[in-house]
């Protein structure tokens, strides 16, 4: 289980600090599929960072099984217990689709060479990407391709959670729909808990506990 | 996926980046190669200059009287002096021995037929430089004072089987006149004496052969000229360039007229009779300096921070990914090093052969360039020196700076890069 306990936020912004996260409080428990929404700028993507410890909160502590993230380190946070999954998917465009996937292994530590490499296509082909696309480069593959092989990306380390930014943004709605399928088969499925920052009504009718952001707290909709 | 493998796709996959800066370090390698040539050659003709003449000075009477004793004893005490020696030299013609020529069938020696050696008068003989930078005694001792008495080369010595106690016969070619010296040494040449060359093929050239020079006193010189040989002249040996001037001041102080006695700074007069041409490829060589120096202070330093500026995404994906940033930070020195190191690399060959082919040409045109053709007094050193061969330790210094440039800018794009967050690296990418 991953906590926020008394999380605040807040950066200096034309000579006032400015209050992202308030006091923030939440648990978020394997084998779900959450959604915090809310308009722009209200922080959503902040809370993702913060889990996930590309930023570092102001006040409070992160904890994962009770273990403050600082303990574990930032990097090894990343490397084994959380993966990204972003709009902009945010692959490596001189890469593969593979290539992609694979060098996320390697920087885990998970696995290399042949093995990673196995892995790798045995996880993109459970995606739907077949052998040719995941030899394409990454500009040659679509939005829908290029998000599942970033999901594929994030699954290699075998994260216990998954944090994704707006995963479906860019994508139209039959994509929408099929990684919405795969990664709320992750959390059902494989015991994954995946926590989704999104404007996408879609996005909210998926998830298993939906969550507004408003005023730099959560407020649980609904489970 | 390995490491390197990892770090090729970065090399072998963002072609554009990687060959332009490939492309910089390898005409800044060139550009540094040339400039450090032409450096070496200057360089290469003072440090003849000086092998040859040393730091030295000529106190000389124009009235072709001695020099009196007590004068020579009292510039022997200035600070500075290292000593004085009186110098005559001339050809001679062997009588009961023969010269020993290298054998120029192993292609390392191209040497004028000549039967001649050469006679070295010295009051001091440790001190004629010919003797001092290139040979050695391995035996007996050096000829002193007034004692009659030649050393000889091993090679000479061996070929007509000579040894410490035997008599060689020598005589005057102008005259006629034979004299009988008792070789009182043997030396051994370390280095090839002062009439020698490296010729264009590569090969060393003497003007005469290195193992024909014989060594002895001035009065054994006065034996076989029959005449006295007057002191008019001394040739004063300083430490240094530097203490030259000291020197010169010091002599100016001890109050000989200026009518009778002329001082000449050897040194000095040689390497300004090479003034025109070392100084036209002197300034050739600060001008390619500078433009590489500037060049790689900016443009280097602006093309890798561009390569790095290509790395934003690259870093925020490795961040979230779990790399460390000291880790990330190595591994963009690991790929600016290695396009950089193979630049460099590949440009040394490339240097050698326009070194090699057009070098000349280009000393040519820079003579041309500067409007000193005609002035241009080309000298046997300066040909020495224009003949050297690449001296690599100086271009890998070059090199090296490059690749010192090549690292700072990396570091400090690297840190730059470094203190966004990714998801300022993401929209900034």
């Amino acid at each position: 289980m991953i906590s926020m306990n008394n999380v605040c936020f807040s950066y200096r912004q034309k000579r006032r600090n400015r209050d992202i996260l308030v006091d923030l409080s939440m648990q978020f428990a394997p084998g779900k599929v959450y959604a915090i929404y809310g308009p722009s700028g209200v922080g959503k993507t902040t809370c993702l960072s913060v889990l996930g410890g590309l930023d570092t909160p102001t006040k409070g502590s992160i904890e994962i099984d009770g273990t403050d993230i600082k303990t574990i380190g930032y990097s090894q946070l990343r490397k084994q217990f959380v993966s990204f999954v972003f709009q902009d998917y945010h692959l490596f465009p001189y890469m593969t689709a593979i290539e992609n996937v694979v060098v996320a292994a390697s920087i885990a530590n998970k696995s290399k060479g042949h093995e990673a490499k196995e892995q790798a296509t045995a996880l993109l082909s459970s995606l739907g990407l077949d052998s040719d696309t995941i030899r394409r480069p990454i500009s040659q593959i679509s939005g829908g391709q290029q998000q599942r092989t970033a999901i594929a990306r994030a699954l290699i380390k075998n994260p216990t959670y998954i944090l994704a930014d707006e995963p479906t943004g860019n994508l139209d709605k039959e994509n929408a729909q099929v990684i919405m399928g795969i990664l709320v088969n992750l959390a059902h499925k494989q015991n994954k808990c995946i926590i989704i920052a999104t404007h996408s009504d879609l996005v909210c009718a998926h998830a298993d506990v939906t969550m507004k952001m408003e005023d730099g707290k959560l407020f649980v909709g609904g489970e | 996926m390995t490491y390197a493998h990892r770090l090729w796709l970065m090399i072998a996959r963002r072609t554009r980046h990687s060959v332009s800066l490939f492309l910089l370090v390898f005409c800044l390698s060139l550009l540094g190669i040339i400039s450090s040539y032409f450096g070496n050659i200057v360089a290469c003709y003072q440090r003849f200059v000086v092998s040859d003449i040393g730091y030295s000075l000529k106190l000389y009477r124009t009235d072709g009287n001695a020099i009196p004793p007590n004068v020579i004893q009292q510039i022997s005490h200035i600070k500075g002096v290292i000593g004085c020696n009186q110098e005559a030299n001339m050809l001679v013609q062997p009588v009961n021995f023969a010269n020993a020529i290298p054998d120029s069938e192993d292609n390392l020696f191209d040497i004028p037929e000549s039967d001649m050696v050469r006679l070295y008068a010295d009051s001091n003989t440790a001190l004629n430089l010919s003797f001092a930078n290139h040979m050695e005694l391995v035996e007996g001792m050096l000829p002193a004072d007034n004692d009659a008495g030649v050393i000889i080369d091993t090679v000479l010595a061996a070929k007509n089987n000579l040894g410490i106690g035997n008599e060689i016969v020598i005589k005057n070619p102008e005259t006629g006149s034979e004299l009988s010296i008792p070789i009182i040494g043997i030396y051994k040449a370390v280095s090839p004496p002062q009439e020698s060359w490296w010729g264009t093929s590569g090969n060393i050239e003497y003007g005469q052969s290195p193992y024909s020079y014989l060594f002895c006193t001035i009065p054994t010189l006065e034996a076989l000229l029959e005449k006295d040989l007057p002191s008019s002249a001394v040739i004063v040996y300083g430490k240094d360039r530097k203490s030259l001037d000291n020197i010169s001041d010091a002599i100016e102080q001890m109050g000989l007229s200026p009518q009778d006695y002329q001082l000449l700074n050897r040194t000095e007069n040689q390497i300004g009779r090479g003034t025109s041409a070392s100084r036209a490829i002197s300034s050739a060589s600060a001008v390619l300096s500078s433009v590489t120096i500037f060049v790689s202070a900016f443009v280097l330093l602006l093309v890798v921070v561009l390569w790095m500026r290509a790395c934003y995404k690259d870093t925020a994906i490795l961040i979230t990914l779990g790399a460390k940033r000291h880790e990330i930070v190595f591994d963009y020195f690991l790929v600016t090093s290695a396009i950089s190191v193979f630049a460099l690399l590949l440009s040394l060959p490339v240097c050698s052969l326009i070194i090699n082919g057009y070098g000349n040409r280009m000393i040519e045109h820079i003579f041309v360039a500067t409007g000193n053709l005609s002035g241009l007094e080309i000298d046997n050193y300066m040909t020495a020196a224009l003949n050297q061969p690449l001296e690599w330790t100086a271009y890998l210094k070059s090199q090296f700076m490059l690749l010192l440039v090549v690292w700072a800018a990396t570091l400090i794009a690297s840190v730059n890069i470094l203190k966004n967050k990714p998801a300022k690296l993401f929209n900034m990418s």
